[in-house]
């Protein structure tokens, strides 16, 4: 008599979203997460992971990538990044998987952090790191909201105090 | 705004350029921009490099290679050695002028600071004496060294043989010439205020300002480990930078001619100073910056190192012991004593000195402590002075040795001593009468009469003996040990006193023709600027 392996299904983990939600991913790239990892390590018959702090549609988004990497490792980004195109900084899946709008990378980056996925966490902060690549003081002030607390001398003390400014 | 955790992370993909700007949008970012951490990086990857030595200099790596941990606290200033070093970078265009155009002042730049960042390894190749270490081999052949011989590096430098008559009249006042004398002397430490300097002192004070600045860097880097950790970074840094001095001595052969050519026109015959050397100079910065603040630190850790050694079976960690104590005895030789480092009494220089009486004092304490009640003794001082043999120099292997041996001669006169006391004449064992004799009348001889005045018990005994292979070892050790011992030694240091002679130095470690006194009355009364 012959099994058909590939008829066994695979074990899936449940996971639980802010709102309630379940999603459902295969273990073996469940386990990407050392979080995730450590909670099924630790308690052999946990099939259902509940994540208070993020949302469905981040928990999609971080299941695509663990889907994506399951059988193999991300790339590493070099640091620090060469340029403020992801193109040019990772590959080509990963430029486009992270290609989304600020506060859904903060909040990736954000679930990244809380899963223990350190390259996931890398990519959002690289991405961010882009957004700051190239920008003058005032656009970075301007665009991010953020007040001069500065004085006009402390500034002009803070310019003197660099003179890699000079390159 | 994000959270300076988030912050933290996204501030390693950027560089000190990126990072000094968002400094500057708001307190919170200045205040983790300004992190140690994150200049740290910078300045590796800027000036350093994670110089990959173990590939680099692969026959001195330590296998297997330390897992090394870095300590959280690194206690130095990265941004202010990287601003320092900008510092730099940017009074180099103060060389620009009639001499060398800017594309030529950045051609050098670039070429020293590389040197420096990532030495390459120093081309193996003929000499007159073989030395353990690149600075052993720089000093020691530095003595045969042709002085006619051309440097293998021209290219930019001919500017320094082209011009010898026009940089030599820019020494003008007497201030121009004692500065020349202190920077020969290595007593020179000069600022960034180069107007009024001549070009080639101008040149000087920025090389010496980008080689201290190298080590500054090297220490911040080493101090960020401890134990064994810090020893084998040490090692691996000494070695770079020992093989940057190397390369940067030849790299700038032309330049070092110049100095002494300008020293040779200026300063009166019976004046004379001894001649500048780059490696001279590069040794002592890196003994003030480096070596010297971490000297008590290197010294206990190796002694810990060596203890442990001692105390375990295996000699894991041997290696690492070898080559710190080389990076010891690096520190410790010149050009004075370098002949003399294995003579076992004219070699007393400091650094090697401490570790030479704490490794005695050590070993009396280790030797008292050991039990030696069985069997197994010889091969505890076998293996310990083999261990000594590969690490130390012949001053203390021959201290050590003679420690060794007489605490074995303690053992075997104990041993002996009880075998002699229940030893009853029964007859003369067959043995030629006049090697009896000859033991009769030898140390352990002497051993057995003042335990028991008969000479016919004392005869007996030692013929019993002979006839016995295991204690006519004893005898012949206890008997031989001093003997070998001197013998060994006294020919090594007559062989190094006639080497030396030969060479023109004195069994003191200095120069037949003394120039001290000179060179005492030039520093204290010309080069104080």
């Amino acid at each position: 008599m012959f099994y058909n392996f590939n008829k066994i299904e695979e074990v899936k983990i449940r996971l639980r979203s802010a709102e309630g939600h379940i999603c459902e991913v295969e273990e073996s790239a469940a386990l990407m997460s050392s979080f995730i990892r450590s909670m099924i390590e630790g308690f052999n018959e946990v099939t259902e992971v509940s994540l208070p702090n993020i949302n469905s549609v981040v928990i999609e988004k971080v299941i695509e990538y663990m889907r994506h990497y399951k059988d193999k490792d991300p790339p590493i980004i070099k640091k620090p990044i060469i340029s403020s195109k992801m193109e040019e900084n990772t590959s080509a899946w990963d430029a486009g998987f992270i290609d989304a709008d600020w506060n859904m990378v903060v909040d990736l980056m954000t679930a990244a952090d809380y899963l223990m996925m350190i390259p996931l966490r890398d990519l959002c902060c690289a991405k961010m790191a882009c957004k700051f690549k190239g920008r003058s003081i005032d656009e970075l002030r301007a665009e991010y909201h953020i007040e001069n607390e500065f004085p006009s001398e402390m500034e002009e003390n803070l310019e003197f105090q660099h003179p890699w400014r000079l390159e | 705004m994000l959270s300076l955790n988030v912050f933290q992370v996204i501030c390693e993909f950027l560089t000190y350029k990126e990072l000094t700007k968002l400094a500057q949008t708001c307190k919170k970012y200045k205040k983790i921009a300004d992190s140690d951490k994150f200049w740290k990086n910078e300045a590796v990857r800027l000036f350093m490099s994670e110089l990959d030595l173990y590939q680099i200099y692969d026959e001195i790596a330590i296998y297997p290679k330390l897992a090394k941990h870095e300590n959280e606290l690194s206690g130095s200033q990265w941004k202010i050695l990287v601003k320092n070093q900008f510092e730099i970078k940017y009074s180099w265009k103060q060389l620009e002028g009639e001499n060398l155009s800017k594309n030529e002042i950045d051609e050098l730049y670039w070429n020293i600071s590389e040197e420096l960042k990532n030495p390459t390894p120093p081309i193996p190749s003929l000499k007159a004496e073989y030395f353990p270490s690149n600075y052993q081999d720089l000093l020691g052949n530095s003595l045969f060294l042709d002085p006619n011989e051309n440097s293998s590096h021209q290219g930019i430098l001919q500017i320094f043989n082209s011009n010898f008559q026009g940089f030599c009249a820019e020494f003008t006042s007497i201030s121009h010439i004692s500065m020349l004398i202190s920077a020969v002397y290595n007593t020179w430490s000069p600022d960034f205020e180069l107007k009024n300097y001549p070009w080639i002192m101008k040149f000087y004070s920025l090389l010496y300002q980008m080689i201290s600045i190298n080590c500054k860097f090297s220490y911040s880097k080493i101090v960020c480990y401890s134990g064994e950790n810090l020893l084998d970074e040490y090692m691996l840094r000494w070695s770079a930078f020992s093989a940057a001095m190397q390369n940067l001595s030849e790299f700038l052969r032309p330049f070092t001619e110049m100095v002494n050519y300008i020293r040779n026109e200026k300063i009166k015959e019976n004046l004379k100073t001894k001649e500048f050397k780059l490696h001279i100079l590069m040794n002592k910065l890196w003994k003030e910056e480096v070596f010297e603040k971490i000297q008590a630190e290197l010294s206990e850790n190796i002694l810990n190192l060596w203890r442990k050694i001692r105390s375990s079976d295996s000699d894991s960690g041997l290696n690492l012991l070898i080559k710190s104590m080389d990076c010891i005895i690096d520190h410790s030789v010149d050009e004075k004593n370098l002949l003399f480092k294995n003579h076992t009494h004219h070699f007393t220089a400091k650094p090697y000195k401490f570790i030479h009486d704490q490794a005695i004092e050590k070993t009396k304490k280790y030797y008292e402590s050991l039990n030696f009640s069985n069997e197994n003794w010889r091969t505890i001082i076998d293996r310990d002075i083999r261990i000594v043999k590969l690490a130390f120099l012949p001053a203390t292997q021959k201290a050590i040795e003679e420690l060794a041996y007489s605490k074995i001669q303690k053992i075997i006169a104990s041993q002996i001593s009880k075998e002699f006391s229940r030893f009853s004449i029964k007859k003369i064992y067959p043995y030629n009468e006049q090697i009896i004799s000859e033991y009769v009348y030898s140390p352990i001889g002497l051993l057995l009469f003042h335990q028991e005045k008969s000479v016919s018990k004392v005869r007996s005994f030692i013929s019993y003996g002979l006839s016995k292979e295991s204690y006519i070892n004893l005898f012949r050790i206890y008997n031989d040990g001093f003997r070998t011992i001197s013998t060994i030694y006294d020919n090594q240091d007559q062989e190094i006193e006639l080497k030396a002679k030969k060479c023109g130095f004195s069994s003191e470690g200095s120069r037949c023709s003394p120039t001290t006194e000179l060179e005492n009355w030039l520093l204290e009364n010309i080069v104080i600027i």
